[in-house]
């Protein structure tokens, strides 16, 4: 993988007092770093106009995020909605996926970072604390990659100790980097799992250049296996294709010929969605990409989705040979309906909680 | 401090008219087909003649002297309607060549034209295009003087697609100047290559599509294009699309709805097989016309609504009656299986 190196940091005023800021600018010798006035801070958010053309993804911006780090996850309200919780300390991501969705809206602009870690824990511990018999699954890989930029932040080796304390919190580090350095030697209390996306090697390979390879995730799986934490993988995007069966059958067959499927918590599937707009994004910086000529329909939430037929035989065909190679793994799909649930798994939903309390059993296991 | 070339020079444009003199000359010495400062894209103009018939030249022509004949700098269309209506003399003024910066003559076109008429599509392609590439204005200088002028965004990718314009097919611009396609088909179309323009312009020589559909049309077409790997007009090149595109029973309009429906057949098979499937069987329910059965949209979930209107009790009764006999029916369950089965 190619790490991140930018080639300037902006820090805002008063990121200057946060220990994240040095820890940061310690890991970045070398870089050249400016201080802006917290006026001429844009948080990335669409709404707040064009960035200034040095606000790209060369540049890493550290700053306090005025606002919650704590969010539901966007695919709540979907029929077989996992209640899953999203927590953003970083924002974008230098791998540049061809069907990313951070590019229709964050683009080519700075990768920010959060300073305000202690914001960040006590908006944590407050709403843990609110609900203390529930189970949170929260984690930290919708609005960024949760490792490809750990290298510098570190944010792992505060974040694994935070949730190992944390009696109903479970962090999940969702990534395909292989950047997992830092969680070596953590006490994670079995509360934390490092889960990652894959794809079939052709995918991984046309769509996500600049990700590691398949292989090169497995292995970092593999070392993360040996160091205790529990695993997860999530084939999401689900991408269709002349020839996807054969492909992502030996992407199953390669993740459990060497990782122990008793370690793995879960493994999600989730066809590709993403907003409308952005196909033109995909048609204009990956010519070469197939992914804009699927046959997809408006769906949940308007976002663009495989007409269902090509969803559902690709799920029921995943679904039997994952069962083939690891019989008994809590699998589950990503913001999908009952009528797809039913027709992929064959068997009628049992429930709304269905989904959550799978998850929460399969992580509580331990 | 220089001004950049081709900067809207007040200054030189006002000291190219200060002092010029009426003159009447023999429209024999005009060449009027030097097209170097012609920014009109339709010299013929109807009103333009009637006018002058009715109450003769009103306003001189532009000429640039120096060499003979004279070019045309402004009136081309005025020259025209003169030539046609037979005069032999006309008024003008005279700029002479000796010294002068072409560049700044042809700004004073462009500044007459923007001042008394909004200019088409096509004008500004072509005035962008001379600007830039025959009278060396550099991008930066359109971008912040000349594109706001002609009520564009000054932003560089405006002047890209309007280059592309002006470089399009001839059919195709007469396909736009007979409104026949929008602005956004041509901008689609005109960055093709220039074998699909071609094939694309003489296509649509007897297909027309609302403004609409077109839209749909070129997205389908390219992505079909893609999708196979080939040039945009492949799709169109298939026997099935040309039989629909030479089909003499049915009107031109007619003849694009189809072709549109064979496009995104083709582009979307899965969809549009499920929803011929739909269709079948829910015929074969017998249900009256007034009865009608919906899937979900795009078949995303199993329901199927069932919509009726009655305006007195009996004819409620009868609806009940006919979706009872239906529901009794193996018909039904097939028709459930399809969206179960998609
Ligand atoms: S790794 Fe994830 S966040 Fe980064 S570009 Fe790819 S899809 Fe986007």
């Amino acid at each position: 993988m190619i790490p991140y190196a930018p080639e300037r940091i902006l820090v805002q005023e008063e990121s200057w007092q946060d220990s994240v800021t040095l820890e940061i600018l310690e890991r970045l010798p070398g870089v050249e770093v400016r201080t802006v006035k917290s006026r001429e801070v844009r948080f990335p958010e669409p709404s707040q106009g064009s960035p200034a053309p040095w606000e790209d993804k060369n540049t890493l911006f550290l700053l306090r995020h005025p606002g919650s780090f704590l969010k539901r996850c966007q695919g709540s309200g979907a029929d077989t909605c996992c209640n899953y919780y999203v927590l953003s300390c970083t924002w974008n991501c230098h791998l540049d996926c061809s069907y990313c969705v951070l590019q229709s809206y964050l683009g080519g602009r700075a990768l920010v970072v959060g300073t305000n870690f202690q914001d960040l824990m006590r908006e944590v511990r407050e709403k843990l604390g609110s609900s203390p018999h529930r189970i949170f699954r929260i984690g930290t890989g919708e609005l960024a990659d949760s490792l490809a930029l750990d290298p510098a932040t570190g944010f792992s080796r505060r974040l694994v100790p935070f949730f190992a304390r944390l009696s109903n919190g479970f962090l999940e580090l969702k990534t395909k980097s292989d950047c997992v350095a830092n969680l070596e030697g953590l006490d994670h209390g079995g509360h934390t799992v490092v889960s990652w996306s894959v794809n079939s090697k052709r995918i991984c390979r046309t769509e996500e250049e600049k990700a590691p390879t398949l292989e090169e995730r497995l292995a970092a799986a593999l070392q993360c296996q040996k160091w205790g934490y529990r695993l997860g993988f999530h084939f999401d995007p689900l991408i269709y294709y002349d020839g996807w069966e054969d492909d992502y059958r030996e992407a199953v067959g390669e993740i459990f010929r060497s990782i122990n499927p008793e370690r793995v918590a879960w493994l999600s599937l989730g066809a590709l969605r993403f907003p409308p707009h952005l196909i033109g994004h995909v048609k204009k910086r990956f010519p070469e990409s197939k992914i804009p000529y699927g046959e997809f329909v408006p769906g949940h939430h308007g976002k663009m989705r495989y007409f269902r037929p090509i969803r559902e035989a690709m799920y029921r065909k995943m679904i039997s040979w994952i069962r083939e190679a690891a019989p008994g793994l809590t699998v589950y799909l990503c913001m999908e309906s009952f009528a797809v649930w039913e027709g992929s798994f064959r068997i009628q939903y049992p429930g709304p909680s269905f989904t959550p309390d799978r998850l929460d059993a399969a992580i509580i296991k331990g | 401090m220089k001004k950049a070339r081709g900067y809207c020079r007040f200054r030189a444009c006002f000291a190219i008219l200060y002092g010029m003199d009426f003159q009447e000359i023999s429209i024999e010495e005009i060449d009027s087909e030097n097209e170097t400062f012609r920014i009109s894209e339709e010299i013929r103009s109807a009103p333009m003649e009637m006018s002058i018939r009715r109450i003769g030249q009103l306003n001189p022509l532009l000429l640039l002297g120096g060499k003979r004949p004279y070019r045309v700098v402004c009136g081309f269309r005025r020259l025209d309607a003169m030539r046609r209506l037979g005069l032999s003399r006309v008024s003008a003024r005279i700029v002479e060549e000796e010294n002068r910066d072409l560049c700044d003559v042809f700004c004073l076109a462009l500044r007459d034209n923007i001042s008394h008429r909004q200019l088409d599509a096509l004008e500004k392609a072509r005035a962008l295009h001379k600007l830039r590439n025959e009278f060396g204005v550099p991008d930066e200088a359109i971008l912040r003087d000349w594109q706001p002028l002609m009520g564009l965004a000054p932003h560089g990718q405006v002047l890209q697609s309007h280059l592309m314009l002006h470089a399009s097919d001839q059919g195709l611009r007469n396909h736009f100047k007979a409104g026949r396609l929008t602005l956004s088909s041509l901008e689609c179309i005109a960055a093709m290559p220039p074998a699909s323009q071609k094939f694309i312009a003489a296509f649509f020589e007897g297909v027309r599509l609302s403004a609409g559909l077109q839209k749909k049309f070129f997205v389908v077409l390219q992505d079909l294009a893609a999708i196979s790997a080939s040039g945009p007009e492949n799709p169109l090149e298939d026997p099935e699309a040309l039989a629909i595109a030479n089909d003499a029973a049915a009107s031109p309009f007619q003849r694009g709805e189809k072709i549109f429906a064979f496009l995104y057949c083709k582009r979307y098979p899965a969809l549009t097989r499920a929803e011929e499937r739909f269709r079948e069987r829910s015929k074969s329910l017998g249900l009256p016309g007034s009865i009608r059965i919906t899937p979900a949209p795009y078949f995303e979930t199993n329901d199927l609504k069932v919509e009726f209107s009655a305006s007195d009790a009996g004819r409620f009764r009868e609806m009940a009656r006919r979706l009872f006999e239906a529901s009794q029916t193996p018909e039904l369950d097939s028709l459930f299986g399809v969206i179960q089965k998609l």
